[in-house]
């Protein structure tokens, strides 16, 4: 037990440490990180970082006993969050020496016993050779993508964060870890910096064989050959429901109106924001805050200093005391009609989660469910050939809205594409469900799709302010 | 090569419109040594609450930072104000956007629609040294705050403060093979003890102290020399595993000898 005295000097000097500013850039590709990147968990209360808290990730793994490496470590949270889940001992290792200071000091702090930090290049092949039981390399793996094999040599599960995917989630990361580690899940999907709004990252367990994986899984995703993953679920925030009803860009200036609700918490902000590119090039992020009316309705009309493109995305998120509680999106394109702009919009919100995982350039074969999305898939898709009848099937891609993805379906998709095939489905799932509407269970639609497909990822809402999206990849 | 620089912070709210406002990043001073730099602040409206920060570049719009980071200083002192708990706003502007500006505006948007002045940030031009974007050449450290909450700790429960920080030799673990094993470690005091055991290449020290300052004294040795896999224990019931090796040098170890049978293999 430490003293009242010592405890708040070691608070105040995390504190201090947090607040110095901090920052490295990466010479290859200008991402960022520094003492803010990482939330902090402090005990009862957490400081906020760039990242969002990943341990939902570590929710599906089962850490007890385990020795885990984390790479990368950052500020140590990962690394206290596996302990904290059972883990018999974690490793840190981090190049920085200033953020292996704090990591120790976080953990003096918190009483956190068998996690220790190293100052290692995670990047240089002589770093590794004591074996792990885990690897975690959360947002690591540009460092190590040539080390897969002395990653293999000391373990037989790792736990993969990508980065900002761009549609090169297989050639990237996929065969080159399912050379060493064939057997896989997919977790989910994480949030690129609250700082830099757009992106997602896909968090995946790759293991050594089968039996490798469903050891590291948590007990409860072990049940069946195939039916785990996914299980953290979702870019986190799509959990409102809503319609966008008017929105104009003209000159400069964004019109916005429509409503947004959660199933159980009011909201007390509504903030409108854009990937696209503002002044400098780089995504502009929030446009404006407003305060919603009775029933969730919201009316915005702001500067929007956008670069000209044929399409902008805005998205609509709702807060309450700070919080966030779900975005929902809506697709601009210059004179396109209320009923065109919401298939605009759905053709958006199917192929955009999916082009994060393959490049939807590089689609040859396209099969349309909904013929809402037609008109817009020559350019989403554009070396594709689309067909709206699956015939003889060869698809390397399906798309379908409001889909009742039954056996029948399921099987039906399975036949119809080939092995590398991508699949974005929107379905009423658990967003509908929230709302007390019909709607699948999500986790019983994956244990339908995992006997037949990769489940890359599920979003509850994402898709028209209603709609769950899966993604799904044939093997 | 010509960089943005940051000539001067001038923090000058609407005092009709802001109970307080204020710039708490970035400091006047010095080029900007990266592709962007982070603005953070507090609004805090009087009448209508603030819902954002918009910075203008000149005239131009550049950035809009969301009000609604933690203040719990701003909520101390202004109890009385439903927003004041989280008035912060916290934004990363990128040099690229600027384009030549002379000054940065920082205007909170309040619920009513109006706008009210926050302060501003004044731009100048620098030469900035070849080399590209990288780390301030100075890493900060922690170290001598560490040393001093030693140092303060030390004398707070009357442990004699000479060579404290030093690394002092063991002899007695020089006839002893360390290397690759697990310890445990009962000979209490600041720990030097269990750190010497890990330099001698053993694979995990566990140390169990029953006096809790001396426990928090050895966590804090350990976090200044940067100590890895020695762990300090406040009590045998906290230990979940079996050690090849016990060490007890110094006074009599706070456990009779024979409950120490279930932690220990081959000692």
């Amino acid at each position: 037990m430490t003293s009242p005295q010592l405890t708040a000097d070691l608070e105040r000097l995390v504190m201090q440490a947090l607040e110095t500013p901090y920052s490295s850039f990466s010479a290859t590709d200008d991402s960022e990180t520094g003492n803010r990147y990482q939330a902090v968990g402090l005990g009862d209360r957490s400081t906020r970082g760039m990242r969002e808290h990943r341990g939902r990730f570590l929710d599906a793994l089962d850490l007890r006993g385990r020795t885990v490496l984390d790479l990368g470590s950052n500020l140590g949270q990962i690394s206290r969050e596996a302990r904290a889940r059972g883990a018999a001992l974690v490793d840190g290792f981090e190049i920085d020496p200033y953020f292996n200071e704090i990591a120790q000091l976080v953990n003096v702090l918190t009483g956190t016993t068998r996690v220790s930090f190293y100052e290692r290049d995670m990047a240089d092949p002589a770093t590794y050779g004591e074996p792990y039981d885990v690897v975690l390399a959360f947002s690591a793996f540009r460092f190590i993508a040539d080390l897969l094999d002395r990653l293999a040599a000391v373990t037989d599960v790792m736990v993969v964060e990508t980065h900002e995917l761009k549609g090169n989630f297989d050639e990237r990361y996929l065969v080159p870890l399912t050379e060493h580690f064939p057997a896989f899940r997919m977790l989910g999907e994480s949030e690129v910096e609250r700082l830099r709004p757009g992106g997602v990252r896909a968090v995946g367990v790759f293991a050594r064989d089968e039996s490798a994986l469903l050891g590291a899984l948590a007990p409860a995703l072990r049940s069946g050959a195939r039916a785990a993953g996914v299980l953290a679920a979702g870019v986190r925030g799509q959990r409102i429901r809503g319609a966008v009803d008017e929105l104009r860009l003209d000159e400069g200036r964004l019109r916005i109106s429509g409503w947004c609700r959660d199933s159980e918490t009011p909201h007390d902000a509504v903030e409108l924001s854009t990937p696209a590119d503002g002044p400098g090039g780089a995504p502009f992020g929030t446009l404006a805050v407003t305060e919603p009316a009775a029933g969730g309705g919201f009316e915005v009309e702001c500067e929007a200093p956008l670069a000209d493109s044929p399409v902008v995305r805005l998205d609509v998120s709702a807060f309450a005391k700070s919080n966030p509680l779900g975005t929902m999106s809506a697709y601009w394109s210059p004179g396109l009609e209320r009923e065109q702009a919401v298939g605009l919009t759905l053709a958006h919100d199917l192929l955009e989660p999916l082009g994060h995982y393959r490049a939807l350039d590089s689609f040859e074969s396209a099969l349309d469910l909904d013929s809402r999305l037609e008109p817009f898939l020559a350019s989403l898709v554009p070396n594709a050939r689309v067909s709206s009848a699956a015939g003889d099937g060869g698809f390397d891609l399906v798309t379908g809205h409001a889909v009742d993805a039954d056996e029948a379906r399921v099987a039906e998709l399975q036949r119809i594409t080939r092995p590398g095939a991508y699949v974005a489905l929107s379905v009423l799932g658990e967003l509908a469900r929230r709302f007390g509407e019909p709607g699948i269970v999500r986790d019983e639609l994956i244990g339908r799709c995992a006997p037949r497909f990769d489940v890359m990822t599920y979003v509850e809402g994402g898709v028209a302010g209603l709609h769950d999206l899966i993604v799904l990849r044939r093997p | 090569m010509t960089v943005v620089s940051l000539e001067e912070v001038r923090v000058a709210p609407d005092g009709a419109a802001l109970v307080t406002a204020g710039i708490s990043q970035p400091a006047a001073g010095g080029p900007v040594g990266a592709p962007t730099f982070v603005v953070r602040g507090w609004g805090l409206g009087s009448e209508a609450r603030a819902l954002a920060v918009e910075i203008r570049a000149d005239e131009r719009l550049v950035r809009v930072a969301p009000v609604r980071e933690p203040t719990p200083d701003v909520a101390a002192a202004h109890a009385d104000r439903p927003w004041a708990a989280h008035c912060g706003f916290l934004t990363r502007v990128r040099v690229g956007a600027l384009d030549g500006a002379g000054e940065l505006r920082l205007e909170a948007v309040l619920a009513d629609g109006t706008r009210a002045a926050i302060g501003t940030i004044a731009l100048g031009e620098a030469e900035r040294s070849s080399g590209g974007w990288g780390r301030a050449p100075e890493v900060p450290s922690i170290r001598p705050d560490v040393e001093r909450l030693v140092m303060d700790e030390a004398e707070r429960v009357g442990v004699d403060r000479t060579g404290l920080l030093d690394t002092p030799a063991v002899p007695a673990l020089e006839e002893i093979d360390l290397e690759a094993r697990t310890v445990l470690d009962l000979s209490g005091g600041p720990g030097h003890v269990a750190r010497a055991a890990r330099a001698r290449g053993a694979a995990l020290v566990d140390s169990v102290h029953l006096d809790d300052d001396l426990a928090a004294l050895a966590r804090l040795l350990d976090l200044y020399h940067r100590t890895t896999r020695v762990f300090v224990h406040d009590s045998l019931e906290a230990l979940d595993r079996t050690y090849d090796v016990v060490v007890v040098l110094g006074p009599p170890p706070p456990v009779a000898p024979e409950t120490l049978g279930e932690v220990v293999v081959g000692a």
